[in-house]
């Protein structure tokens, strides 16, 4: 597909995914909280189940059998155009964007929480040795999911800005060849516009502008006639790292392909599938995780045992 | 930074919405508010305080019967009721979260409760002012975790959205207040160029 087009239908891809979360917040926010049984998420059913826990269904008021209405598929709707956004982008190069972990003092213990609670669901589960998946996972990794997406708003999203926090990683593979992190001071910009600093310097272009072409002609002598193709592209990256020039191409040839191997690509979609196999589980329907049987799993919580809190 | 005379004004005018709020407040929930503070031996208070304490005390026998696995996520309240019949969900975060999942998710959870603050107090007295409006909202929900388990994550889906959006304000206004990009036009999420101020990040690392 064209590259316009296919920006174009990034586009409006992404104000679609904008919009269905919006919209999913507020309804969600303002919503009561049995969301399967009254209010809009009930409107429109496409779905329709039985009560979770017959056995305690009169004493706690869950007779009332599930209507799923067609805005609980916001979050399939979600779930299929984060991954979807992300892979197209990776198509674009305009709008390659690397991953970048958040704020350490958010991160760190989020991650921390969402592998023990994982653990402790998973074992609980397999503990239980019922053949039911675990559903408590569902819930917790959406939820986990929300706020690592919120965690990191602004030193991720770098956009077009190719920021990278190379501390750790420079520890760990000081020199690391064609994966070595291209950091700042390297700039990057679309087509070289709007930069300041280094990069905006006429002597700096001649010598990157002539730098990429010898290590295009070096690539396309290689045969990688993809990576060469990106490292002839515009001079959009200046670096004035110190070390031997062919750190520096290969860091040049990192920024105008945006990490031209295919690894980090695969682990994008890694990721994205990961992402969507997660929404996914979130959307199963099971949210008090009673088991066939009706009876309760160790790792249900929700709905029967929370109505004794209320009002108090 | 807004001008010090801009920053008064504000200061001052949150401050008259706020106070004027509470007025409100006051006169419409007056009463029941006051029964949380004064009127102790109501028969709903004392009832509300027993019930907390007793909680209290099930959770930290809990946490010592189990310390390095806690309980399993989501399984406290089955397990609180075989010491104690009549027991309910915790109305502690961190006790829950300790309980639950172990020390270690505690001192997690409380690690993820003072970054915040720990980044207002590292910015010093100038950085009190950026982070007001993620701190006031964090100081709300910390609050509220101290005498409720809502804010804990597995209590609610709801409650995963509001922390991710107080988080998410946090985050910005620190990294907004350490002199990282600020975004050329656009909205959230649109491939816009940022602006490079130089410099870098006290709090990620991040170089610009």
């Amino acid at each position: 597909m064209a590259n316009s087009r296919l920006l174009q239908l990034h586009t409006i891809l992404l104000r679609l995914t904008q919009i269905s979360f919006a919209a999913f917040l507020v309804l969600a926010l303002a919503t009561h909280s049995a969301h399967w049984r009254v209010g809009p998420f009930t409107w429109l059913p496409v779905l329709k189940l039985p009560a979770l826990l017959p056995a305690r269904a009169s004493r706690w008021g869950d007779e009332q059998p599930m209507e799923l209405g067609v805005l609980t598929l916001i979050p399939i709707l979600l779930a299929v155009s984060w991954p979807a956004l992300r892979l197209i982008e990776l198509r674009l190069p305009s709008l390659r964007r690397r991953w970048q972990w958040g704020w350490r003092h958010i991160t760190w213990p989020l991650i921390g929480l969402t592998l023990l609670g994982m653990i402790s669901i998973a074992w609980n589960w397999l503990a239980t040795g019922t053949l039911l998946p675990p559903l408590g996972i569902s819930d917790t990794a959406f939820r986990f999911c929300l706020l690592g997406w919120y965690g990191r708003p602004t030193c991720s999203w770098s956009t077009s800005g190719h920021r990278w926090s190379g501390r750790w990683r420079h520890r760990r593979r000081p020199v690391a060849g064609r994966h070595r992190p291209v950091h700042p001071p390297v700039r990057f910009g679309p087509q070289g516009a709007g930069r300041t600093g280094p990069g905006s310097d006429g002597k700096w272009r001649q010598r990157v502008d002539g730098q990429r072409a010898t290590l295009a002609a070096r690539l396309r002598a290689d045969g990688t006639s993809e990576s060469a193709g990106r490292a002839a592209g515009p001079a959009d990256a200046v670096s004035d790292q110190p070390g031997p020039a062919s750190r520096r191409l290969a860091a040049l040839a990192l920024a105008g392909g945006h990490r031209s191997g295919r690894r980090r690509a695969d682990r994008h979609r890694a990721a994205g599938c990961l992402a969507g196999v997660w929404s996914g589980l979130a959307l199963w329907p099971g949210r008090c995780g009673a088991s066939a049987a009706g009876e309760r799993q160790p790792t249900a919580r929700r709905c029967p045992l929370r109505a004794p809190d209320a009002g108090r | 930074m807004p001008a010090p005379r801009t920053r008064r004004r504000t200061l001052i005018l949150t401050l008259a919405v706020v106070a004027g709020l509470a007025v409100v407040f006051l006169a419409a929930y007056g009463p029941l508010l006051l029964t949380r503070f004064f009127n102790l031996d109501t028969a709903i208070e004392a009832r509300s305080i027993f019930e907390r304490e007793r909680d209290w005390r099930i959770a930290l026998e809990m946490i010592a019967q189990h310390p390095v696995t806690g309980v399993g996520m989501g399984s406290y309240l089955a397990q609180a009721r075989l010491i104690d019949p009549y027991a309910r969900l915790v109305h502690n975060v961190p006790l829950l979260v300790a309980a639950e999942l172990g020390l270690v998710a505690g001192a997690l959870w409380l690690w993820l409760t003072v970054a915040p603050f720990g980044a207002a107090v590292k910015r010093g007295r100038r950085g009190w002012y950026p982070l007001a409006t993620g701190l006031a909202p964090w100081v709300a929900v910390v609050t509220m975790g101290l005498f409720h388990g809502l804010p804990w994550i597995n209590t609610g889906w709801r409650a995963a959205i509001l922390m991710a959006l107080v988080l998410g304000i946090l985050v910005e206004a620190i990294h907004g207040s350490a002199g990282i990009d600020r975004k050329v036009g656009g909205s959230f999420g649109s491939m816009q160029e940022r602006t490079y101020r130089g410099g870098t990040c006290d709090y990620c690392g991040v170089r610009t």
